[in-house]
């Protein structure tokens, strides 16, 4: 029979769906009967989509951007491009 | 592993925007209707346009992942030197993974070399210990002081609060650096187990132990900002 602890250990695992047929019944088994571990479940859950929202912006800083490619041009290793730039 | 105090990193930069949107005009076709196909081919072939194109779209990410190694302080040097080898290799690129993977290796090496330089190592050997809520069971395993319950089941609603925000972001610069990398990479980016893995240099087994201690770390911060109104 599952444990609080037992939840607490595997309960990322749970939300990954990356447990065993027979594990996920023990737990659920457990959940059914334990608030504190369903509020628990539902606070991690919770927190990994908020951390989602939370994210960094895809773009980087336009002076990065700039410096990178100030970069590529002194670069003398990369060849020449196409006459006409395909891009 | 060592703890999380790598000089110079200043733990209120997590969620500054780092920056706005970019087009940049000599492109000819809108940035993010080229397919990686057609980047790599014009990397290849040496195209300024292309390795424009390239930067536009993958420096963002590729920034985020090495602040989730090293923290915002040295990140942006990591990422100019990791374009540095992408058009010095990119003829070595035998799309045997996405273009987008071979970038975050490249920059999440770099990242691991500055960590070994400082002598801080981003390995799985030293594992986390008894979880922050290790205290809170009772000697048959069940919950002795169960966590408090949170203010909001909306994840729009749970980290609004600035003061929240910024317990956040000193949690995360206190963290080891391989949580911090694996939550912030499986969490906040978004990429899947396998790429964490791969670009981390992890076993998955490993990976999920560091994410889930990650995650019961900022559980426990939420549980006492629920409960006091502070960090």
């Amino acid at each position: 029979m599952k444990k609080c602890r037992d939840i607490h250990d595997l309960a990322s695992e749970l939300l990954a769906g990356d447990l065993s047929r027979s594990e996920r019944l023990g737990i659920r088994l457990h959940l059914m009967m334990c608030s504190h571990c369903r509020r628990f479940v539902r606070h991690l859950e919770l927190l990994a989509n908020s951390l989602r929202q939370h994210a960094l912006t895809a773009m980087a800083p336009p002076a990065l951007v700039d410096r990178i490619l100030a970069t590529r041009q002194a670069d003398s290793v990369l060849a020449p491009g196409p006459t006409e730039d395909p891009f | 592993m060592s703890a999380a105090s790598f000089a110079g990193y200043h733990s209120d930069s997590w969620r500054r925007p780092i920056g706005p949107s970019l087009r940049y005009p000599s492109v000819k076709t809108p940035i993010q209707e080229i397919t990686e196909a057609r980047l790599v081919e014009g990397l290849k072939a040496g195209s300024a346009e292309a390795f424009r194109a390239a930067v536009h779209r993958y420096a963002g990410p590729m920034l985020a992942t090495a602040r989730a190694i090293v923290g915002p302080a040295h990140a942006e040097d990591i990422v100019q030197d990791a374009w540095i080898k992408v058009f010095r290799q990119i003829g070595d690129f035998e799309a045997r993974s996405s273009l987008s993977t071979w970038l975050q290796r490249i920059v999440a090496n770099g990242a691991i070399s500055m960590l070994r330089k400082s002598q801080r190592e981003l390995t799985a050997a030293d594992l986390p210990g008894d979880s922050v809520y290790a205290d809170q069971f009772d000697a048959s395993g069940h919950w002795s002081s169960p966590p408090p319950d949170w203010h909001t089941n909306s994840p729009d609603g749970l980290l609004t609060a600035e003061e929240l925000q910024s317990c956040l972001d000193a949690h995360l610069g206190r963290m080891p650096d391989n949580q911090r990398a694996v939550l912030v990479m499986r969490d906040m980016q978004g990429l899947s187990f396998d790429e964490v893995c791969g670009v981390l240099d992890l076993s998955p087994a490993n990976a999920r132990v560091l994410l889930h201690r990650a995650r019961l770390k900022l559980m426990a911060m939420v549980d006492h900002f629920e409960q006091t109104g502070t960090c």
